[in-house]
């Protein structure tokens, strides 16, 4: 990375001149500030990059962000810090450190970067000073309190979900409305909605299936996917919120397998997890996300949705959600209207 | 309704009708029926103890089913328990609540489910719990047969094993405010603050029914398990209200002194009143003479802050008070003796008391304070049969192992073993001061020449002045001065100076904490 190109993205990144603690051909390493974060930035240039620095400083940060930009040929097999790790691939770089930069928590890819990488990261942007702006916004979100709350919004609800749960809706619009458009979006798979968001100045990791691509079914790669980000929200200590609007599981290869790793993530779990129903609950894709059966700490629907082990025949009252409730299966029923109230509520209970 | 086909009209309405449904409970005439006992609602109760407008319900729209064979299956709505969150003084509480408008409150399996919800949140959040129990037995029609085999989280062994888990961890509050007989007695012991209300509130192993069945014997629910045996008799009962508003308003004020949970310090409120405020009028509620009694309770009004305390068991071995208040607007724990039942005497009662009042104390991180005017241990056979040595020693056990700020005041006589056990440096006190008044002794100097002198007394050959040179020089040596100057104690000081002592070493001592509090015990039953 050019010297000038550094010193830009570290203005995008950082809120005021960071400590710098080398600074050298062959590498820069500092730590600054970013929203309430401290984040210690890692830029090798040439060479092995000095790891004993990244061992010694990122413990006492919140982020650890390392930058491969350029050629770089080597493992780049970072150690493993108690805090999360961001890398920022902006150039070519081996098969085998290509391997090693995925296991970081979270990936931000430039066209740059090589096609693997760039298929594998969960943030893609088209150049460097992107990136930063991006790892920039990602952190504002999960910031508490970082995002104005905008509870009148969610009155709109009704206008955006309709009410007959087989017309599909746009998931992206409603997580615009329950998280006052702080939703940034991380890589999802097919059907499956992930990222990060604020619910009334509450931030949470969300997982959201989406009805409007193959009635939100399920399928591998979004188990995986899902994994992925179960697995960030442990790193970064957030309550994860699911919202459930899905026809069931695809048919492919691997499945069992893959919803096998998903509720063992969701067991090992450390963290709140509020599922939301929002409209057809089907067969083992609502448990696979956090329904019933994974004992999330709540579970919560409008009353437009239904849950049952298949398609329901049409007025099947057997899979409304007012009977799930009526045994206790949902914790609550709740007017869409209320909805942002009602998660954060929830989660007020481990923030107080 | 065919929700695929639905308006948005459709389902709210739908919503509004099964909450309005639920939210009535058993109905306006069974609602009269409870009022004209003297009692409240579930709901009533639960406005009552939490801030305006707090409470978040979770189950509402639960829903039981009596089956009974020849009969129409009746719905029960919310299964009889309404359960949820909300705030007390601002602060995080769960809720359990019994029904009494239907099914005398019995707990059915959904209700039980829900019940187990709540408590098991309470756990994960780490917030205070409280159970406003009403008839919380299983429901019979729910639990006949081998049903009871899958039922046990609905009032029973699941309700136990969850809230002994929570034991010293989360503050668990159980109130009887009905008929609580059966497992709901068996639930209250484990959680750190029972009550129960005059009258209408009862605790047993098993109610009237039972007991006619099972010993073929008629007895009163009074006399089975009524206030006036768990009060006075038992001392099961840490405080027992005049009626469901009383019952509640005591247990907003028991939480106020005590952290959300054991990861926490107990809360500060800034005190109004000032902790420089002399105590004249201690020498005037104290008499010199170590013969005479006095009412401690007037003492630690005296001395903590705005005269507000909050008694534990105040009418169980009434010889020793326990009760929490502020001193400087921190929650202390108080353990006095009471001058004037029995002298104050530590007794097999009084060893039961202090030692639950300490774990609680201890698990919540309360400090201790002693106020110490006592003649020793209770003797002699009666005491022995009532197997005192051990009440004592389980108290000890208690005591020795506690990681407390722990301040003492001697007010007059401190004497024997019991003197190390309420306060003395054995326990590892952080601060032992004493009044002038103050004598402290193995024994009191009229037992100590008694014994001393018995053999010559025997024999005839004891002289009167012998014996009054002997009580003389013990009544001396017992003096707080000469304790202090020997630094066996560490000040003697004015009593109208004791709130300001205090509030102003409490603050010295608090430093012991650690920055991160945790676990520490769990509370006997």
């Amino acid at each position: 990375m050019l010297r000038q190109e550094l010193v830009q993205f570290l203005d995008q990144l950082f809120q005021q001149e960071p400590l710098v603690l080398g600074d050298s051909d062959d590498y820069w390493a500092g730590i600054g500030v970013c929203g309430a974060y401290q984040v210690f930035m890692l830029v090798p240039r040439s060479g092995e990059p000095p790891w004993e620095i990244m061992r010694g400083a990122a413990p006492q940060c919140d982020l650890a962000v390392l930058v491969v930009s350029g050629d770089i040929d080597g493992t780049m097999q970072a150690p493993h810090l108690d805090i999360p790790l961001v890398a920022v691939i902006d150039g070519e770089v081996s098969a085998r450190a290509a391997t090693s930069l995925r296991h970081a928590d979270i990936v931000v890819a430039t066209q740059k970067a090589p096609k693997p990488l760039r298929e594998a990261a969960d943030l893609m942007c088209d150049d460097i000073h992107e990136g930063a702006a991006l790892i920039a916004r990602f952190t504002k979100t999960i910031q508490p309190g970082s995002v104005s709350p905008t509870p009148a919004a969610q009155n709109n609800i009704l206008e955006i979900v309709p009410a007959d749960v087989e017309q599909p809706f746009d998931v992206h619009v409603l997580l615009d409305t329950l998280c006052a458009k702080s939703f940034v979006a991380l890589k999802g798979a097919g059907a499956l909605v992930l990222g990060a968001g604020q619910v009334n100045g509450n931030p949470v990791m969300i997982l959201a299936s989406q009805p409007a691509i193959d009635g939100g079914r399920i399928g591998v790669e979004d188990c995986y996917a899902a994994v992925r980000l179960i697995g960030l929200a442990q790193r970064l200590r957030l309550p994860v919120l699911v919202i459930q609007d899905t026809a069931g599981m695809t048919s492919e290869d691997g499945l069992p397998e893959a919803v096998e790793k998903l509720l063992k993530a969701w067991a090992t779990l450390d963290m709140p997890v509020v599922t939301m129903v929002a409209g057809r609950a089907c067969g083992l894709a609502h448990v696979a996300l956090a329904g019933a059966g994974t004992r999330p700490t709540a579970l919560i629907a409008w009353p437009r949705a239904w849950i049952s082990l298949d398609d329901p025949q049409a007025g099947d009252k057997r899979a409304s959600v007012m009977t799930a409730a009526k045994g206790f299966g949902v914790n609550e029923v709740i007017d869409p209207r209320v909805t942002s109230d009602t998660i954060s509520g929830w989660l007020t209970l481990w923030r107080d | 309704m065919d929700n695929r086909v639905a308006t948005w009209d459709d389902l709210l309405g739908e919503l509004a009708q099964a909450h309005s449904t639920s939210q009535a409970l058993g109905g306006a005439e069974a609602i009269g029926r409870l009022h004209g006992r003297g009692k409240l609602t579930a709901r009533e109760r639960l406005e009552l103890l939490f801030d305006p407008g707090t409470f978040h319900e979770i189950g509402l729209l639960a829903e039981g089913l009596i089956s009974v064979s020849g009969r129409a299956p009746r719905a029960v709505p919310a299964d009889a328990v309404v359960t949820g969150w909300g705030r007390v003084d601002g602060r995080i509480v769960f809720a359990i609540a019994d029904d009494g408008t239907i099914a005398a409150g019995a707990r059915g399996v959904i209700g039980g489910r829900k019940a187990g919800f709540i408590r098991s949140l309470a756990q994960r959040t780490r917030h205070p719990l409280v159970q406003l129990l009403e008839a919380s037995a299983g429901r019979m029609q729910d639990m006949m047969g081998s049903q009871f085999a899958g039922a046990a989280g609905a009032s029973g062994g699941g309700a136990s094993a969850g809230l002994t888990w929570a034991s010293g961890r989360i503050p668990t509050v159980s109130a009887a405010m009905g008929f609580s007989f059966g497992g709901p007695s068996f639930q209250a012991p484990v959680t750190d603050f029972i009550l129960m209300t005059r009258e209408t509130g009862f605790w047993g192993v098993g109610g009237p029914p039972v007991v006619r069945g099972g010993l073929g014997l008629e007895a009163t629910p009074e006399e089975i398990g009524g206030a006036e045996v768990h009060s006075k008799k038992t001392g099961f009962a840490d405080r027992v209200a005049a009626d469901d508003s009383a019952c509640i308003a005591d247990i907003r004020r028991f939480l106020g002194y005590l952290p959300s949970s054991c990861y926490k310090y107990p809360p500060y409120v800034a005190p109004t009143d000032p902790i420089v405020r002399k105590n004249e009028r201690l020498i005037e509620i104290v008499p010199f003479d170590h013969r005479k009694a006095y009412d401690v309770l007037d003492v630690i009004a005296e001395i903590v802050d705005d005269g507000e305390y909050f008694e534990m068991k105040p009418e169980y071995g009434r010889n020793i008070v326990t009760c929490f208040a502020r001193l400087g607007g921190h929650p202390v724990g108080v353990i006095a003796n009471q001058p004037k039942v029995n002298g104050g005497i530590n007794d097999v009662r009084a060893g039961a008391k202090t030692n639950r009042f300490v774990q609680i104390c201890d698990a919540y991180h309360i400090p201790l304070l002693f106020l110490q005017d006592q003649p020793g241990f209770m003797v002699g056979p009666k005491a022995e049969r009532e197997d005192t040595v051990r009440a004592i020693a389980r108290y000890q056990n208690t005591i020795f192992s506690v990681d407390l700020p722990i301040m003492t005041i001697i007010l007059r006589k401190a004497y024997g073993y019991s003197y190390w056990l309420l306060g003395g440096k054995p326990v590892g006190a952080d601060l032992i001061a004493a009044w002038p008044s103050a004598a402290i002794s193995l024994a009191g100097p009229e037992v100590g020449v008694n014994t001393i002198l018995e053999r010559e007394a025997k024999s005839g050959q004891m002289s009167e002045e012998r014996r009054q040179a002997l009580y003389a020089g013990y009544r001396e040596d017992s003096k707080a001065l000469k304790a202090a100057r020997g630094f066996r104690i560490d000040d003697v000081i004015n009593p109208a100076d004791t709130r300001r002592y205090l509030c102003e070493n409490l603050e010295i001592v608090l430093a012991k904490r650690r920055s991160n509090p945790g676990p520490r015990r769990q509370i006997d039953a």
